[in-house]
């Protein structure tokens, strides 16, 4: 068109200018050299096979933001079943690692495991993800690094040599007071009772998240000493009467806490609030968590599902929050499906269940409680907390089915 | 319903009318925008950092007054060029370059072909209803793969970009759908699948905007074959030359990306062009490569290529 030189026949001078631009511009773009390229080193093929096309859609709903907190699982799962997750969805995958932190080496490795020769070769062009390729932390980690440093040695050293991690924490305990609670997280792995004494004493600790975690530990740990202290509490407050229709549960709680309760991690304190009976209830509920649930099938002589369906009146949501958490920390399958499969029959069996409780009962027990026709409907005016547990139990169903397919296919 | 022949019988003359006015309303708009363009020039770009987005929101809100919304648009996006790093100076000029071209064209269509005269008319704002582009031309009927998709934000109006490449034809269009901010856009073509359909192509010089007359059927579809940078870079030469406001190309290439010297795609010959600066990292795409060749589905623009869809092995991957 504008062509021919004159280019233009404007006089003013920005004219002009703009008219040749235009020009140059139209080179420009139109006569683009292609450049050269530093080629990068091809990744190592990986033998496992990616998931599947189902699986590959749910983890994209997952990083989407439906049921993050089921990522763990997802990749534990894909790792187990010797597959890889895709390939487009490691960069997401290693940023939310990366997020997580040093304090949750598990996502990490899940992340690195599930991510194969791909994830490695990402981490070598991205130093975000070098966590990825990092070797075992040194003992250099331990003396001169961080907290998140020191955290890593001493999860790798426990995995690792489970003895040599307590003494470590026990040589170490008096001058690090703020790594205390750190150190208990990492004994959480392969805790026995041979961390007993160790967790006994932090129970005397000043700082009261250390105290708590270790109360938490040691009712998580068969056999304990807490363990069996909170049993002779919770025998004195829950039993089980016989009246003229049937079986049913009486509970009685102490108006308040003592010393020796509060040694062990009880917090409701005497009835001073507003709400006496709120504190009651928590009374109640905490004691329950922490003690061991062999306690009640050999008081009751019943089994988990009958007693989970024991009629208690007024306290069955605190009941069951009690006995939700216990199961979890004993990490007791039996009680968790029985727990699970009486809250999910439906608010025909009692007042709605406590919300928290449910919603980690539902990712904690066995998915197959899922299967088909295994779950009644979900009622469309029952009580949303119940509709949401089913709901997170079908989708880890659905979940490990897809992957079980793309296994075996 | 009779009663108003009369009135039926009177629009032609007054569509005719309103027609004129707008041509006049148009034409004072671009006299208006070239003392603009060439005041900023005068003035010199420098400043124009400083001066926020109001410098062009102002000359885009006078364009919206004289009826020619396109150029609005154009304007406004200006705003952001002050911010894209090194070299926005020359960027900018040549945006104003481009503006002043469409408004010497625009004065000029005698000098112009019925289709160049279609773009310049259509980037001014002049709009073409549906009924005109069905009517106007022989639909298409091909297997069109649905390569990539890209959603754009502008003020309350989200656009979807939806390219689609004919498997019989060779040719390419670009579907545009709009939804207000929240609003789900069209999600009738999804990203690796063909459809068979007639398609109707807007008039311009390059026909690539068209519309989906008629939908026959979906169809599964693998990686299409994708062309060398030579190859695109050539295309996009020739398109230049019958529309030098063409600033988005559709791009389909078989190449393997790399980091250095800058993020690009390089072909089996070894030539690179540039991934685009705004696209980010991309490592989705460097994921599904791993270092390897695959099909990159995309737009060319002048400042390098946005990466939109990446095929591992016959599936298609949005980035």
């Amino acid at each position: 068109m504008l062509t021919s030189d004159p280019v233009t026949t404007a006089q003013d001078p920005a004219a002009v200018l703009l008219d040749r631009a235009a020009l140059l511009t139209a080179a420009r773009r139109a006569g683009w050299r292609p450049g050269q390229a530093d080629p990068l080193a091809v990744a190592e093929p990986d033998p496992a096979p990616p998931v599947g096309p189902a699986a590959a859609r749910r983890l994209a709903r997952m990083l989407g933001g439906e049921h993050p907190d089921l990522l763990a699982e997802w990749l534990a799962a894909v790792v187990s079943r010797g597959l890889l997750a895709p390939a487009w969805s490691l960069p997401a995958l290693l940023d939310r690692a990366r997020r997580a932190g040093p304090a949750h080496p598990r996502l990490r490795r899940l992340v690195a495991e599930a991510g194969g020769a791909r994830a490695r070769w990402l981490a070598g062009l991205n130093p975000d993800w070098k966590f990825v390729t990092e070797p075992v932390p040194a003992d250099e980690a331990w003396r001169l690094g961080d907290r998140g440093q020191r955290r890593s040695y001493l999860a790798a050293l426990r995995a690792r040599d489970p003895r040599a991690a307590r003494k470590l924490i026990a040589a170490s305990w008096k001058a690090a007071d703020g790594d205390r609670a750190m150190f208990l997280s990492v004994l959480a792995e392969n805790l026995s009772l041979a961390d007993e004494r160790l967790l006994e004493a932090a129970l005397g600790d000043p700082a009261e998240d250390v105290r708590d975690r270790a109360a938490y530990l040691l009712a998580s740990l068969p056999g304990s000493a807490l363990g069996q202290r909170m049993a002779g509490r919770a025998r004195g407050f829950l039993r089980l009467r016989q009246g003229i229709r049937g079986m049913r549960l009486i509970v009685s709680p102490p108006p308040r806490s003592d010393a020796s309760m509060r040694r062990d991690g009880i917090t409701a304190g005497p009835a001073a609030g507003p709400a006496p009976q709120a504190a009651r209830a928590r009374l109640v509920l905490e004691v329950l968590a922490r003690t061991p649930l062999r306690t009640w099938t050999d008081e009751f002589g019943l089994a988990p599902a009958q007693i989970a369906a024991l009629p208690a009146g007024s306290w069955a949501p605190v009941l069951l929050a009690g006995w939700a958490r216990a199961a979890i920390a004993q990490r007791d399958e039996e009680w968790i499906t029985a727990l699970v499969t009486h809250a999910l029959a439906g608010p025909s069996s009692g007042p709605a269940a406590d919300d928290t409780a449910l919603r980690q009962l539902a990712r904690r027990a066995d998915p197959a409680l899922a299967a088909p026709g295994a779950l009644p409907d979900p009622e469309p005016g029952g009580p949303a907390v119940v509709n949401a547990a089913a709901a997170v139990l079908r989708f880890r169903y659905e979940m490990l089915k897809e992957l079980d397919d793309d296994h075996g296919g | 319903m009779w009663a108003n022949a009369g009135t039926v019988r009177a629009d032609p003359a007054a569509a005719l009318r309103r027609a004129e006015q707008r041509e006049a309303r148009v034409a004072a708009g671009l006299t208006e925008l070239d003392r603009w363009l060439c005041d900023q020039v005068r003035q010199g770009l420098a400043a124009s950092q400083r001066s926020g987005y109001r410098l062009w929101d102002d000359i885009a809100s006078r364009m919206v007054d004289a009826q020619a919304p396109g150029l609005a648009e154009r304007l406004r996006a200006l705003a952001a060029v002050p911010h894209s790093g090194p070299g926005w100076e020359g960027r900018l000029l040549e945006e104003y370059a481009l503006l002043r071209l469409l408004v010497t064209a625009y004065g000029e269509p005698e000098k112009l072909s019925p289709a160049l005269r279609d773009a310049v008319r259509s980037r001014i704002g002049f709009t073409v209803r549906q009924a005109e582009v069905l009517a106007s031309a022989a639909p298409v009927r091909d297997h069109w793969h649905v390569l990539a998709r890209r959603d754009l934000d502008q003020d309350r109006i989200r656009t979807r970009r939806t390219w689609l490449r004919g498997q019989r034809t060779g040719r390419f269009a670009l579907v545009l759908s709009f939804a207000a901010i929240g609003q789900p856009l069209d999600r009738s073509l999804a990203v690796g699948t063909a459809v068979d359909a007639d398609l109707a192509f807007y008039p311009a010089a390059v026909p690539l905007r068209a519309l989906v007359a008629t939908r026959h059927d979906t169809l599964p579809a693998g990686a299409p074959p994708g062309i060398t940078t030579a190859g695109l870079l050539a295309g996009y030469a020739t398109a230049l030359g019958e529309d030098p406001w063409l600033d988005s190309w559709p791009a389909l290439l078989e190449a393997t990306p790399a980091r250095a010297p800058l993020p690009c795609l390089f072909d089996t010959a070894g030539d690179a062009v540039p991934l685009h600066p705004g696209a980010g990292d991309c490592w989705p795409l460097f994921a599904l490569s791993g270092g390897r060749t695959l099909t990159v589905a995309g737009e060319w623009t002048p400042r390098g290529l946005w990466p939109l869809t990446a095929w591992d092995h016959a599936r298609a991957v949005p980035l």
